[in-house]
């Protein structure tokens, strides 16, 4: 049979006819291996060795064309997100209830602790030079009177004067819970994340100390 | 009564320069319980898991998957350890939830004994790939759906290959034939644009 195809005949570095009898599974696992130990009869082959570069090329862009599929498989309306901002809604991180006494018989007035989270947040953002990135309330809520510690994680922009910003700031968070709950505050700790703060900015316990 | 909703009606002039933050802040925001934060996430890795999904399940099944990711890393969140890795601590997530659905996919065919091919209704097979990445991805398009299952898995996912024969419930021997075919495949595709 004459065989008359324009194609070339030894287009694939990964045709196993023309591998000298290696086969594409044991290249992939000596490639795994970190071609380690030495395996002279691939190392001496230029088939094989011609193989290996193909697998390591492939495997260089792989995660390229996921991100080339994105592309192709981007959500084709706008309503998945609210689909899930539905669902999560359900179960969002209310916390605990805090109390709010009210001078009503019956009243039952509370306010949840992801409630004041999120105030706390507000607060950050309404600061210009730090982003709050966590905050946590420490303390028996649900009794009114009772201690409670607020502790914020910040990080304060590179062109942020932390001793200024920092304090104004915690300064902030005091008067917005004030204003928004009867909890008793004792403590406000703000630890700034990723800044470049001094020793003697900080108290034992991280607190930074107002100048 | 509640104010629950307390936090909704705070003005937040942050928001906009929040979504330009880097994964970290954004992470941590949302571990907080911010949603808008959270939103942020499904903003910037909603069509990568989606594409991730797709190339695992039936494409026909992303948006559930999608969908599961998220509200279980909405769930999980505050537990992240390492808020600057989210986007491979989603795809962690994304895969599981892939192979969840495979699985039920999977007894409710032994059961209704119906054949399921769909062909993917990703990047089709008449569209002219204008880069390699392109082309690689329309080549996976065209991958039997097996294939294309082990091959994300192995070199995307990073999983072993007895850690693939478990979840796909498949011979290691058959899960190498696969990878091999896909390989061969993908390798030829990426050489014709050298």
């Amino acid at each position: 049979m004459t065989d008359i195809t324009p194609e070339p005949s030894n287009t694939s570095p990964l045709d196993e006819t023309s591998l000298d009898g290696h086969t594409i599974d044991e290249l992939s696992d000596y490639l795994d291996r970190g071609r380690l130990p030495r395996d002279p009869s691939i190392e001496s082959s230029a088939a094989a060795q011609h193989a290996l570069a193909a697998l390591s090329r492939l495997r260089a862009v792989a995660p390229r064309i996921i991100r080339a599929d994105a592309a192709y498989f981007a959500p084709k309306n706008e309503n998945w997100m609210s689909r899930i901002l539905d669902q999560i809604g359900v179960q969002a991180h209310a916390g605990r209830d805090i109390p709010i006494p009210y001078d009503v018989p019956g009243a039952d007035l509370s306010i949840s602790e992801g409630a004041v989270r999120a105030l706390v947040r507000a607060a950050g953002d309404d600061t210009d030079g730090l982003v709050v990135e966590r905050t946590q309330l420490d303390g028996d809520l649900e009794t009114p009177g009772a201690p409670v510690e607020v502790h914020v994680i910040v990080s304060t922009f590179a062109d942020a004067d932390d001793a200024r910003v920092v304090p104004g700031f915690r300064r902030l968070v005091i008067d917005t819970i004030r204003e928004h709950t009867d909890l008793v505050v004792t403590r406000v700790t703000v630890r700034v994340h990723d800044s470049d703060i001094t020793d003697e900015d900080l108290d034992d316990d991280g607190n930074l100390v107002p100048r | 009564m509640t104010f629950g909703e307390v936090g909704a009606m705070v003005s937040l002039p942050g928001r906009d320069s929040l979504s330009d933050a880097d994964d970290r802040t954004i992470a941590s925001r949302a571990a907080d319980g911010d949603i808008r934060a959270f939103e942020i996430l499904m903003r910037r890795y909603g069509s990568l898991m989606r594409a991730y999904a797709a190339r695992i399940v039936r494409p026909s099944d992303a948006d559930d998957v999608v969908q599961e990711t998220f509200v279980t890393a909405w769930q999980d969140l505050p537990d992240l350890e390492n808020p600057a890795s989210v986007r491979s601590w989603l795809t962690t997530i994304v895969t599981r939830k892939s192979i969840d659905r495979l699985r039920a996919a999977r007894d409710q065919d032994s059961i209704d004994d119906h054949d399921f091919h769909d062909p993917a209704d990703g990047p089709a097979e008449t569209a002219t790939a204008t880069s390699l990445d392109e082309a690689l991805s329309l080549a996976l398009s065209t991958l039997p759906e097996d294939q294309r299952r082990c091959w994300v898995l192995r070199e995307i996912a990073g999983y072993g290959y007895s850690e693939i024969a478990e979840q796909l419930d498949l011979p290691v021997s058959t899960i190498r034939g696969l990878l091999a075919r896909s390989r061969k495949t993908l390798v030829d595709e990426m050489e014709a644009w050298r």
